[in-house]
């Protein structure tokens, strides 16, 4: 059954939130929290090594911090952070993973995220898709007319991109007013709040609080 | 249905596309629009629900003098099929695309859907409502398009080219879904025999005038368009 995104939502939030709030040298604690996202991870239906693959991503960036304590001879305290950093993304991407993205920003904005920020989310998120097709199909242009670079013909063809994402975009929004749209995309579908989304919340936020403060 | 008089139109980085075009459309009516690449076909038909706005000369759709104001009722009555699909279809499934225009206007959402699963019923698409439209063939998406305005109600339906990337087999298929609809139809085509199919009055554009207009077999006869 799966969860309200809400729900989902603000437990990873109150992890989060936990996770971020241990100290060096609470490695117990810190072992503790990291088993909740590699169960979830255990028993989700999302692609296991690619997500452990992509957390590795942040490595690089925390290991600017992590570099300070090794300088100062700190070896724990350097690997806390790395792990801390590498289950905080692993947290967040599965449960990426496991909710859309407009069952995510409908979740941000039900909890109060500003709804302008929602709605150009949404536009982003789209038209990122919209840049991508059209890169596509001008890089299969030159490819076809014998280009053998495509670096080369990414990087000259980059200005005629905009341009022709700018003209799509453009197309798609008077669609969209054609159909009526006033500036407020309009929700699909109510989100429903069980009362299992409630057991699992208070269950959820309960083991959370008792991973993080009971030892 | 449609009354246009002197309009004008010229685009910020090109001299004029419509140079004071005059055309009715009577309730119930289908009529193509036929000419030329470049000849205002398309222009003019984005100036009926207020996507162009009128630079010079008035524009009444469905009783309703076209101006800022009144944009909301206008685009209410009017549905506009795009040439490319792709643009027009947007959201995440078919199913949540074709429930957008009502949503719009304020339907229900437990209603749009119901309503909106009814009509992908109708236009052969109910098994691919929770599907990307991305993923479905020139023909589908084109009927996924079509579905999302119809659902409107719309009292007058245009289309722009919308036999374009189709399959003969889906152009006749396009032509008998939209005979079956009881509304008036204003068709931007290229395309001689689905004007022959769909329309009984022909309008012939050249260089952003109307060139003639009568019976659309008589119109394309007279301009070989065939």
């Amino acid at each position: 059954m799966k969860l309200d995104s809400r729900c989902s939502l603000i437990l990873l939030l109150a992890y989060l939130v936990a996770l971020s709030s241990i100290h060096p040298g609470h490695n117990l604690r810190l072992a503790l929290l990291c088993v909740l996202p590699l169960m979830l991870l255990l028993f989700s239906p999302v692609a296991k090594g690619e997500v452990l693959a992509q957390a590795a991503y942040v490595l690089p960036f925390s290991f600017a911090i992590a570099a300070v304590a090794l300088i100062r001879g700190n070896t724990a305290q350097a690997v806390f952070f790395l792990l801390r950093s590498y289950i905080s993304i692993l947290a967040v991407l599965i449960v990426t993973r496991l909710l859309s993205t407009l069952e995510l920003l409908r979740a941000m904005e039900a909890l109060g995220a500003p709804r302008f920020l929602i709605v150009v989310t949404e536009f982003l998120i789209r038209y990122l898709e919209v840049l991508r097709r059209e890169a596509d199909l001008m890089r299969l242009a030159a490819l076809c007319r014998g280009a053998a670079h495509s670096k080369l013909i990414a990087s000259a063809s980059l200005g005629m991109l905009f341009v022709r994402s700018l003209e799509r975009s453009t197309a798609i929004h008077n669609s969209m007013l054609a159909r009526g749209f006033n500036g407020r995309l309009p929700r699909m579908s109510p989100l429903a709040w069980r009362l299992s989304d409630t057991g699992a919340l208070m269950l959820g936020l309960a083991v959370i609080a008792g991973m993080r403060w009971s030892l | 249905m449609i009354r246009v008089r002197d309009l004008h139109y010229r685009y910020s980085d090109s001299g004029p596309i419509l140079r004071g075009l005059d055309f009715t459309q009577a309730a119930g009516e289908s009529v193509a629009l036929l000419g030329a690449n470049g000849s205002g076909k398309t222009t003019f038909a984005l100036h009926l629900n207020g996507i162009l706005q009128c630079q010079q000369g008035e524009i009444e759709v469905c009783g309703i003098r076209l101006q800022p104001e009144t944009l909301e009722e206008v685009r209410r009555k009017v549905g506009f099929v795009f040439q490319s699909a792709e643009n027009q279809l947007f959201l995440p499934t078919v199913l949540e695309d074709a429930m957008f225009g009502l949503l719009n206007q304020g339907v229900p959402a437990a209603q749009a859907r119901s309503l909106a699963l009814a009509i992908l019923e109708t236009m052969h698409l109910a098994e691919y409502a929770d599907r990307n439209p991305f993923h479905l063939s020139a023909g589908e998406k084109r009927r996924a398009a079509l579905a999302g305005v119809l659902l409107m109600e719309p009292e007058l339906l245009i289309l722009d080219e919308p036999t374009t990337f189709l399959d003969p087999h889906g152009i006749r298929e396009l032509a008998v879904m939209l005979n079956r609809q009881p509304i008036s139809k204003l068709i931007v085509t290229h395309d001689a025999r689905f004007a022959l199919q769909t329309t009984t009055r022909a309008v012939f554009f050249d260089k952003g005038r109307i060139l003639a207009e009568g019976p659309t077999p008589e119109i394309i006869d007279r301009f070989d368009w065939l």
